[in-house]
């Protein structure tokens, strides 16, 4: 492999520098990733589409990133709060969904069912994804709370979802913070 | 690869022509990376119509991403124009055409990787990676085949090993450790062979244990793919094979979509390439 690095440089080979150096420069990006708060807290910006900005977002949107961090998410009518969150998490009496394959808690303390579950990445994906958000035309309302942890940071992110007109409903993000 | 391979492919003629001697190999490695990408890209395709239904009945208004990085038209010509434009690639050898079909379907994969609607299947990222790939090879067809083709071989490799350190990067945090992030996404209802056997056979505490040893192994195996830039290009692409393989058998037969276009690379890496062949009268 170091024979094939100094051949490209003596070689002056452009098309083979730009990919390498792509493929360098995202390597070393991901090998930051266990190291640096900060760079750990901008990869958890991106699985919650918390990033500064679009553009921001999408440019890491090329890292390699499949089956990443912990990320969890419970779906609910009604807010919920940390305490219930946190008692939810610890918990594992869960029913599986039988029409969309949901994992689902019949809550115990609450008179609402919460709808809960662990994503493998980008637990904002059951808002947005289609096998998901299939299930909006059952709850068009509700509050999406999501989680996501690495190492020793962790993520949550709050979002509201809202029916627009019979065919269009509305995601709006209350809130993003670390903790 | 007999050179009579190509025979009713489409002939260069004028200056673009590119050398006889060497061209069938090195068209014949980009046409079955090409292959692969549209394995991936339709791997799914039953799932497609449901998806494209969803989409435009029920429409998410989201403040963070564009409008037309939510439009359901976009994501389907960002779908089918690379899957258009491979399979005439598999009839074309004009290398005009070879890069700028490499060079769309990389811009398409990435609008795939930022749209709204597909943002998080994994598939489009691997498929963007794969595509880079071939915009690099594209590039550098004509130049000397046996310098190309070993290239062609180590970075093949180098993007599988990054693919598969981005993996193992992001599972270094105790859920994945403990075993507890898999046992909630496969142990616990998953229908899948694997998972149905272990269930079928073991009590819930034993299970989690199992859990356990299972995201380990996957931990070690993909850290272990991530270091394989480091072996000869054969041994590396034997290695990948089996794990790419072992993945979509222990883990889920969706993962294929992912998986297709990095095992392109990996026969990149297995090729042994063959001697520079004179044309024969039945050259094309």
């Amino acid at each position: 492999m170091l024979y094939f690095l100094k051949q490209i440089w003596k070689s002056r080979d452009i098309p083979s520098a730009a990919l390498l150096l792509i493929i360098l420069a995202t390597g070393t990006w991901m090998a930051a990733l266990p190291l640096s708060t900060s760079v750990q807290q901008t990869f958890l910006r991106r699985f919650h589409l918390a990033s500064s900005n679009y553009p921001a977002w999408a440019v890491q949107q090329i890292v390699p990133s499949m089956y990443n961090f912990e990320n969890k998410y419970w779906f609910s009518h009604r807010p919920l709060s940390q305490d219930v969150i946190n008692e939810l998490s610890n918990e594992d009496t869960r029913i599986v969904n039988a029409t969309g394959g949901m994992t689902v808690r019949r809550d115990t303390g609450i008179d609402s069912e919460i709808v809960s579950n662990m994503i493998n990445h980008f637990p904002t994906r059951v808002a947005t994804f289609a096998d998901e958000r299939i299930h909006l035309k059952d709850n068009p309302k509700g509050l999406y709370y999501f989680r996501t942890r690495y190492r020793g940071q962790e993520i949550k992110s709050t979002f509201k979802l809202q029916p627009g007109t019979t065919t269009e409903f509305k995601l709006r993000r209350l809130e993003t913070s670390f903790e | 690869m007999s050179s009579t391979t190509f025979a009713g492919s489409a002939t260069l003629t004028g200056p673009e022509r590119l050398p006889k001697p060497g061209v069938p190999q090195v068209i014949v490695l980009y046409r079955v990376v090409v292959g692969f990408i549209i394995a991936s890209l339709l791997w799914k395709c039953s799932f497609y119509p449901a998806v494209y239904t969803v989409y435009t009945q029920f429409r998410m208004e989201d403040d963070f991403f564009p409008r037309l990085m939510s439009s359901t038209l976009v994501l389907v010509a960002l779908l089918l124009t690379p899957v258009a434009l491979g399979m005439i690639a598999m009839f074309v050898r004009r290398k005009w055409f070879m890069i700028t079909q490499a060079t769309v379907t990389a811009i398409c994969m990435f609008g795939m990787c930022i749209h709204q609607g597909s943002y998080n299947d994994v598939t489009f990222l691997t498929c963007f990676w794969v595509s880079l790939w071939c915009i690099w090879y594209t590039i550098k067809i004509g130049s000397p085949e046996k310098e190309l083709i070993s290239q062609a071989k180590k970075f093949a490799i180098l993007i599988i090993s990054l693919i598969f350190f981005g993996g193992t990067i992001g599972k270094l945090t105790p859920g994945y450790w403990s075993g507890q992030v898999l046992y909630e996404i496969y142990f616990i209802d998953r229908d899948f062979w694997i998972f149905n056997l272990l269930r079928a056979n073991f009590e819930p505490e034993t299970l989690r244990d199992i859990s356990t040893y299972y995201s380990r192994m996957i931990i070690l195996a993909e850290s272990a793919c991530a270091l394989l830039w480091l072996l000869p290009s054969k041994i590396a692409g034997g290695v990948a094979m089996t794990v790419l393989l072992g993945i979509v058998v222990f883990s889920n037969e969706q993962l294929l979509s992912v998986m297709f276009c990095l095992v392109g690379l990996t026969i990149v890496a297995l090729h042994d390439p063959k001697p520079v062949s004179v044309a024969s009268p039945a050259t094309t």
